[in-house]
């Protein structure tokens, strides 16, 4: 390919609802061509020398903006980055000029092992000093601003000093890059950790956030009385998560927001009844800052 | 001539025929083989913490192995032929 | 305060071996203990290894059932851990484990029906390549053809086996399984070839699959030949050519 030659329409994610694209939903969504914003593609699941998963997301990015979503570049391990999931990344980047692309506050790797889990980070100055200076060199290498997610978090550390929205800020401010906004895992989070979900969005930069997340959970009892909540994807968003995202449109204001749902995939009317369910939000919150 | 030298040769008049035309290029894609049915598989690669996680069962305790000791899946219906590796 | 580096290696000690770490005076227990936080990412990636195998191998995770797969993925993960954020990298040693784990001694055939799989999971993720245009053997008069070498397809799989590994793949594929399904039908040769978006399975003969696997050696087209007719008096290099030139099986020729 020519250097910056576009092969799909440069046009941003719209500030609607999109839904995470699983193999189970390639052929529907081309046969159907569902009225949703965009898709998010993992972006591993495409690493792939060729085959069903290219040319299908090629067919599906002539007809949708896309976003990629990265699971595996482990920002936060103390190893050194990962020189071939970058070049990888930044192949699929060129191919389909995603408008968006995201990764995960987290690590998954260390000594070369790769655990292929979202693992949490202490949030030390230690951390912030070895994170900052990867976001800006991944960035550079990928010619692209990252967008940086919040993970659910199942644990703290007793080290951590800082709070997450404050390491967030603090990434935001050395790095440029933005952040994916999961208002599931911030629900999860704030129920597992027994913090305030409506402080932890307060405290973000509005503006950084760029993209959100909601998902379904799960509810699991860890004794009679202790309940933890896992974020894992399989449901469809509840009620308080909802709310939670009105709250937070009204303090972000209106981004573009994604229906997540990776296990007990449901049929593709499901998923898009829920992306539309995000839609009128949107419209509501919008018509209200108008 | 021996055999194999034979065999290249005729088999070289029938390819060089074939592609001369079109015509030759569909009597090609008329001889493929004989092909079992494909599957789409899903993608490994997500975000999401597995439900059952927080249970503390034997299958995925990392801590002790599991009491299982011997295959009872369908290799009990596949019958017949040496049982042993060699 | 443990440096970063400490604190991911005490954490990644604990994910594989589950075992006392200094890591459980660092987490903050409110309401679950520290162990049973840690024991949530220990146990995801546990399942996430598995399924990610289970993925890639489901044929083997039906024959030797479900919680004895589980428990081989899990010494399976140990011994060869995940070296890639991307979770198709993992398993390839699989195969190998298989064969040398004790208790499968009475299934000689299932390391063949995963290298089966795992040439499966490749072929479905390999590169494409267009077939040889067969206008271009034209450049070579008949007399020439015995010393051509050919490319074969860089995503195709060749597979050999002692074993019927393709009918008790197939078997697998259907709905419903066979009560009883005969080894005794002995070795099989299977090309896997990915034409446009599915992979296709193609049962060969013994000469057949001596004559791609010479070919994808870099053996001449008459050398090849020789190697297919000790196997197979019989062999029709004729129909044969045509076909995996025809299948795309065949992308490139020289001298």
């Amino acid at each position: 390919m020519l250097a910056g030659a576009q092969r799909y329409p440069a046009e941003p994610i719209p500030v609607r609802s999109g839904i995470g694209l699983r193999a189970a939903h390639y052929r529907d969504i081309l046969e159907q061509r569902p009225a949703i914003g965009w898709l998010e593609a993992h972006s591993e699941n495409y690493f792939g020398a060729g085959g069903a998963p290219l040319r299908y997301l090629e067919e599906l990015r002539v007809h949708y903006p896309l976003s990629l979503h990265g699971v595996g570049l482990s920002l936060g391990s103390a190893d050194e980055l990962n020189s071939t999931h970058i070049k990888k990344l930044r192949h699929l980047i060129d191919l389909f000029e995603p408008a968006l692309v995201s990764e995960h506050l987290s690590w998954s790797s260390i000594d070369g092992t790769y655990f292929n889990d979202l693992l949490p980070l202490p949030y030390t100055d230690e951390a912030l000093r070895h994170l900052a200076p990867r976001i800006a060199l991944a960035q550079d290498l990928l010619g692209r601003q990252l967008l940086i997610e919040n993970p659910s978090n199942y644990l703290r550390f007793h080290e951590s000093l800082l709070s997450e929205p404050q390491f967030l800020t603090e990434l935001v401010t050395r790095t440029g890059c933005g952040l994916l906004l999961d208002v599931n895992n911030v629900y999860v989070s704030a129920c597992n950790l027994q913090f305030d979900a409506h402080d932890y969005l307060r405290a973000l930069p509005a503006s950084a956030v760029q993209e959100i997340h909601l998902a379904g959970h799960a509810v699991n009892d860890i004794d009679s009385c202790t309940q933890i909540l896992i974020d894992d994807h399989g449901d469809r968003v509840c009620d308080a998560v909802w709310q939670l995202f009105e709250f937070c449109l009204r303090v972000t204001g209106p981004r573009p927001t994604l229906i997540e749902w990776d296990t007990r995939i449901p049929t593709l009317d499901t998923l898009v009844g829920e992306a539309h369910k995000a839609d009128q939000m949107l419209e509501r919150v919008s018509a209200r800052v108008a | 001539m021996k055999k194999s030298t034979r065999l290249v040769t005729a088999a070289a008049g029938s390819l060089l025929a074939l592609g001369l035309s079109a015509a030759g290029n569909q009597a090609l894609a008329a001889k493929k083989m004989e092909k079992c049915f494909g599957i789409v598989k899903a993608g490994h690669n997500d975000c999401q913490t597995a439900t059952s996680s927080c249970a503390g069962t034997s299958t995925v305790d990392g801590q002790k192995d599991a009491f299982v000791l011997v295959p009872t899946g369908t290799c009990e219906r596949l019958v017949g032929g040496s049982t042993t590796k060699g | 305060m443990p440096a970063l580096r400490d604190l991911q290696r005490d954490f990644a000690a604990y994910l594989v071996a589950g075992e006392e770490t200094p890591l459980l005076d660092q987490v903050a227990d409110a309401r679950v203990s520290a162990a049973q936080c840690l024991n949530i990412h220990r146990n995801n990636v546990a399942i996430t290894l598995g399924e990610a195998l289970a993925g890639v191998y489901p044929v083997v995770q039906q024959l030797v059932g479900s919680a004895f797969f589980a428990d081989a993925a899990k010494k399976y993960s140990r011994a060869h851990p995940c070296r890639s954020g991307n979770l198709h990298d993992f398993g390839r040693e699989f195969p190998a484990a298989l064969a040398a784990d004790e208790r499968l001694k009475q299934l000689p055939y299932l390391p063949d029906v995963a290298a089966l799989e795992w040439a499966f999971h490749e072929a479905f993720h390999g590169p494409h390549a267009p077939g040889l245009d067969p206008g271009r053997l034209r450049q070579w008069s008949a007399m020439q053809f015995p010393g051509l070498r050919f490319s074969l397809h860089p995503g195709m799989g060749l597979l050999g086996s002692q074993h019927p590994v393709l009918t008790i793949w197939e078997a697998h594929q259907a709905e419903q399984l066979p009560e009883a399904l005969d080894l005794g039908i002995g070795a099989e040769y299977v090309l896997l070839t990915r034409p446009q978006l599915e992979v296709e399975l193609h049962r060969l003969t013994a000469a057949e699959f001596t004559f791609l696997r010479a070919l994808g050696n870099d053996a001449t087209l008459e050398q090849a030949t020789d190697a297919a007719i000790v196997c197979d008096d019989s062999f029709d290099l004729e129909s044969r050519l045509t076909a995996l030139v025809a299948g795309g099986v065949i992308v490139d020729v020289r001298e």
